[in-house]
């Protein structure tokens, strides 16, 4: 099991911790310093706009050296608890380069990859409900192997505040019809309610456009599809918060 | 010789026949007051309580343990039982102004239920408003709001960077924002071919960025800016929410009160203010921190929806009827309370807590005029409530800024209630006439009688209360023979052999003291000599100065004659007060003349230990000595007066008879009968007048006599206006009746020198020349040779008179 940890997305470790401790997975985290950050930053006139200021400032390559190393000190330390607690084996590595091309090429020997890009965004805070919200685990699902292995991890995560949406990719109908047959299936077989729906464009992409009307917990994706359109996977990447897992 | 003689026994005591009472036991007297001879007390009272007019309270004057409280609360009780209930007081949250609490008037018996209701309201609520915010209604407008602000977001983001794209610029997430920078292909151009590129390309990228990060810095704040308006949407779906779910139990609570028109308008305020605060409700109920000594304060502030009832009636209740013993400002107007948070004194109108006059509202309140005026601003505090009508719970620290803590300003509360002071008679009238607010606010004086007239009615209604307070004190029955001794006891406790005392609280304890000793007896009822024993008994616990006093006597260390002849010398008689109980004893009165130019020199006064009055009798002897024996010469006598062996203060004139006795005995070199003593006071004219202590001065000379024997010549002179006065002890009366001790009324001078001296006083004639021989013939002819002398000594011989002389001569 392979983590991608930008930024120690408290949610992707987490969902990678989860994962690991129910099925008995040793973990390895990748923690990845972008190498685009650290080019940019090498610019006279880099400069950063804050996301809760608005203002300019100056983007300095010391800073950002210092920064991601502190990141993977706090990374270290999070593992290192959180894995002692429920007895799980775990190594971390820092690399420098591309954090989605690196990810997808150290969790080539994984069976499952949980990665999430960092949390920089501007949040519009949670609900104010005193109940968590309810959110979606959504998974692709195309009656692949890897695919009901994602369903398994789906099953893994789930609690009480999650619904479970299963997606199917957007095939001649009959193959559709099959996905759903399979999907209802596995349903039945482990007692769980889940929403099927069909997605109208390519798998990610329509990922995306979901991601981006619901509130989103987990995305789980087939490796295979995610493989197969590598522009997608980046932009569900760079758009989304949540966790992303690629199951084999 | 004096033809005088002596009183007969049956004039030194009046005896209460028991076959004048109705009754053979209190056991069968039926139910009455305990309360008469207080016809006029009453009338204030009736008076006072009907008048429904601002200023009529109630002063309750007379002397301690004539039955005040005891008038007043029986018939305030029965009264206020009458009497509707007034209205229930609240204090609630000010929604406007919070430091302000309102006061809510209910009728009686609604505050508890209102209170009751509006916990049940904040308990409802903290369920609905909860349920409302977790249902699915609620979370799919929350997401539906939050989508459309994310896609905004995510829009504006995505614009940007598919612009900055076209222009081979990079729109990149920093660890805390974003950050332009130039391409190649789809990652960021390495800085080194950057700078290989023309400086026109290098300044483009640099003006195309700089352009991106202002778009970027603008979009920033249009996204803030969409979130301000995003919460106010979920703000307005809040109190959507909270105003369905709080609007149909205010509703409900709006039927239940909708008589009560302020009750209304502060549920409309609950129900606003509810709509208002529904984040309050939505967190969590636990306590955040626990810090001992410290309350945590309520993460739900529900707090301000509470009641504070601060006054509250039963169903079953009449007015109130409230006595504050300990009537301290806060006791009486009220407090507010504060209480410890995070180091600092705070307050809310939950922590406002009522006075006597909150509790009294719509009834009466008893309260003691001396304990009042002893407690700092209770006084004022008193008066500012009745002359304005209301009451005003105002700290005192905070009125004379001696500490600055957040408080509160509560809604005055409307007063209207009957306020009854006890006290003395110097209390009220040193208050008429120094404070002039006091005749404004307690217009109803209800004076009661320290005594009553005794006869035959009286006896009998006087009997019948005290049965009426056996049976309250639930005492054994009293025979009519106690009854009839405590009614003479009442007599005796009164001075007066024609009044009955009303001091009734001396008699409910000797009730209690014989019916304890009846049943050490085992008697069934309680008799006179049970009476007696009790009697015996209490003087018998506080004697022991008089046993002291008397032993002195009897032993020669104070000198008293009892036997025997003496010059200028005579027995008085004084009283001594210990508490409650007085005796008196004998003392020598001295009187020494000579030569002078008319001073009387009172001894005690020159040294500063006779009283005001004491010296007055001495001056009056002065008046009288001149007036008739010295009509047309001046009075050439220096005589000085003392009370021998006495050597603390003297006060009072009734031993004024028996200076001037001593003096004309001086004078007249007439020995006095030492057997006989003395007490009166005198006027000029030399008329004998009435005193105090009669019968305790009587009883004092007696017991010396008796214990020395008694010879058959003992007896002591008293005013005939006494006579009236005279209680006895028995065995005083029983040595009169023997013909051991006589006791004399005396109506003049003369009848007492006569009497001391055997030898006649001398009545003038006609030409106003007395016999010779007599008592006034001797002293004018002393008091004419002193004039003689002293004219012979001419005015060159005449000492100046001391300053003390000059000024005494003045008096």
């Amino acid at each position: 099991m392979a983590l991608e940890s930008a930024a120690a997305n408290a949610r992707v470790l987490d969902t990678a911790l989860n994962l690991a401790g129910k099925w008995g997975g040793d973990l390895r985290a990748l923690l990845v310093e972008d190498v685009d950050l650290m080019r940019l930053a090498a610019f006279p006139f880099a400069r950063e706009v804050g996301v809760a200021t608005a203002i300019s400032r100056p983007l300095q390559s010391s800073v950002l050296e210092r920064t991601f190393r502190a990141e993977a000190a706090r990374l270290q330390q999070i593992l290192g608890r959180a894995a002692a607690t429920r007895n799980i084996a775990w190594k971390l590595d820092v690399r420098r380069g591309r954090p989605l091309e690196e990810a997808v090429a150290s969790g080539q020997g994984a069976d499952v990859l949980v990665m999430g890009s960092s949390t920089t965004s501007i949040s519009i805070g949670a609900l104010t409900s005193a109940k968590p919200p309810r959110e979606e685990v959504v998974a692709l699902f195309d009656s692949s192997e890897s695919a009901f292995r994602g369903l398994d991890a789906a099953l893994a995560l789930l609690n009480t505040h999650h619904d479970l949406t299963l997606l199917v990719p957007n095939e001649p109908s009959e193959v559709r019809a099959g996905h759903r047959e399979q999907a209802r299936s596995w349903m039945s077989q482990h007692g769980v309610a889940a929403q099927i729906a069909g997605l109208e464009n390519s798998a990610l992409q329509g990922l995306l456009a979901i991601t981006q009307r619901r509130r989103i917990a987990t995305i789980i994706v087939p490796f295979e599809s995610a493989r197969l359109d590598v522009a997608a996977l980046r932009r569900l990447y760079m758009e989304t918060t949540c966790p992303i897992i690629l199951v084999k | 010789m004096s033809g005088l003689v002596p009183l007969s026994p049956n004039v030194l005591y009046r005896r209460c026949s028991p076959s004048d009472l109705p009754f053979e036991t209190t056991a069968e007297v039926a139910e009455t007051t305990s309360i008469v001879g207080q016809e006029r007390a009453i009338a204030a009272v009736e008076f006072g309580i009907g008048i429904d007019r601002e200023g009529y309270n109630l002063f309750v004057l007379g002397s301690p343990g004539t039955g005040k409280h005891t008038l007043l609360r029986e018939f305030l009780e029965r009264r206020a039982a009458r009497e509707h209930q007034p209205p229930d007081w609240c204090y609630v949250y000010n929604f406007e102004q919070p430091h302000k609490p309102i006061a809510l008037r209910l009728p009686p018996g609604q505050g508890l239920k209102l209170k009751t209701d509006m916990a049940q309201f904040v308990e409802e609520l903290r369920g609905a408003i909860p349920t409302a915010f977790d249902s699915d209604e609620y979370r799919a407008r929350v997401e539906q709001i939050d989508s459309e602000y994310r896609e905004r977001e995510t829009q504006a983001f995505q614009e940007i960077g598919q612009e900055s794209s076209k222009q081979h610029i990079a729109l990149l997430r920093t660890p805390a924002g974003f950050s332009f920078a130039p391409m190649k292909g789809d990652g960021v151009m390495e800085p080194e071919e950057f700078n290989q590129l023309p400086v026109s390309e290098q300044e483009k990228f640099g003006k195309d960025i700089g352009q991106f990060q202002e778009k970027l810095e603008r979009a920033v704040h249009q996204v803030h800016r969409w979130h301000a308006e995003r919460r106010e949407r979920i703000r307005e779906l809040n109190r959507e929410m909270v105003s369905y779910s709080a609007g149909h139990l205010v509703d409900e609570l709006k039927v239940r009160y909708g008589s009560e028109p302020t009750v209304l308008s502060y549920l409309e305020a609950v129900r606003n203010d509810v709509v208002e605060h529904a984040e309050d409700f939505r967190k969590p109920t636990e306590a955040v921190f626990n810090v001992p000594g410290l309350q945590a304060p309520e993460t739900v502030n529900v707090r301000r929806y509470e009641v504070n009832l601060l006054v509250a009636h039963n169903e079953a209740d009449g007015a109130p009827l409230v006595s504050e013993d300990h009537p301290i400002y806060q006791n009486l107007m009220g407090r507010i309370e504060h209480i410890a948070q995070f180091g600092t004194m705070v307050t809310d109108f939950t922590l406002i807590k009522p006075g006597a006059l909150h509790l009294a509202n719509g009834g009466y309140l008893l309260l003691d005029v001396y304990k009042l005026l002893t407690q700092p601003f209770s006084w004022e505090g008193l008066k500012r409530a009745l002359s304005s009508g209301s009451i005003r719970i105002e700290s005192l620290g905070q009125m004379y800024s001696l500490v600055s803590t957040v408080s509160l300003e509560p809604e005055p509360i409307p007063l209207n209630a009957k306020v009854v002071l006890f006290g003395d008679r110097l209390a009220y009238y040193l208050l008429s006439a120094y404070d002039p607010e006091f005749e404004k606010l307690f217009k109803v004086a209800v004076d009661f009688e320290d005594d009553i007239p005794r006869n035959a009615e009286s006896t009998v209604q006087f009997a019948q209360s005290l049965a009426a307070i056996v049976r309250k004190e639930k005492l054994l029955p009293f025979d009519r023979s106690g009854i009839a001794r405590l009614i003479e006891h009442c007599s005796r406790l009164a001075e007066d052999a024609e009044k009955l005392s009303m001091h009734l609280q001396r008699i409910v304890d000797l009730m209690r003291e014989a019916d304890y000793w009846a049943q050490q007896a085992q008697h069934d009822e309680v008799t006179e000599q049970d009476v007696q024993t009790a009697i015996d008994n209490q003087i018998r616990r506080v004697d022991r100065i008089r046993n002291r006093a008397q032993e002195a006597i009897l032993r020669d260390i104070m000198l008293i004659d009892t036997r025997g002849e003496m010059v200028g010398q005579i027995n008085g008689l004084s009283v001594v007060m210990l508490g409650n109980y007085a005796f008196a004893h004998p003392t020598r009165i001295t009187a020494t003349t000579r030569l002078g130019d008319g001073d009387i020199v009172d001894i005690h006064r020159e040294v500063a230990l006779g009283g005001a009055i004491h010296s007055k009798g001495v001056m009056t002897l002065g008046s009288f000595l001149a007036t008739r024996y010295s009509r047309k010469r001046p009075l050439s006598l220096s005589a000085s007066l003392t009370f021998e062996q006495t050597y603390g203060p003297v006060e009072g004139d009734s031993a004024s008879l028996a200076e001037l006795c001593a003096l004309l005995s001086s004078l007249a070199d007439a020995p006095i009968k030492q057997s006989l003593a003395v007490t009166g006071s005198v006027n000029q004219r030399g008329q004998v007048q009435a005193i105090g202590g009669v019968n305790e001065k009587i009883e004092g000379f007696f017991d010396i006599c008796r214990k020395r024997e008694l010879n058959g010549e003992q007896g002591v002179l008293i005013p005939e206006a006494n006579v009236k006065h005279l209680m006895l002890r028995r065995d005083v009366v029983d040595a009169v009746a023997a013909k051991k001790f006589h006791i004399f009324a005396i109506s003049n001078v003369d009848e007492a020198i006569e009497l001391l001296t055997g030898i006649a006083a001398g009545e003038p004639n006609a030409a106003g020349d007395v016999p010779k021989g007599s008592i006034n013939y001797r002293v004018a002819i002393r008091l004419y040779e002193l004039a003689v002398l002293r004219q012979g000594f001419g005015e060159t011989q005449k000492q100046p008179k001391t300053r003390r002389n000059r000024v005494r001569s003045h008096r």
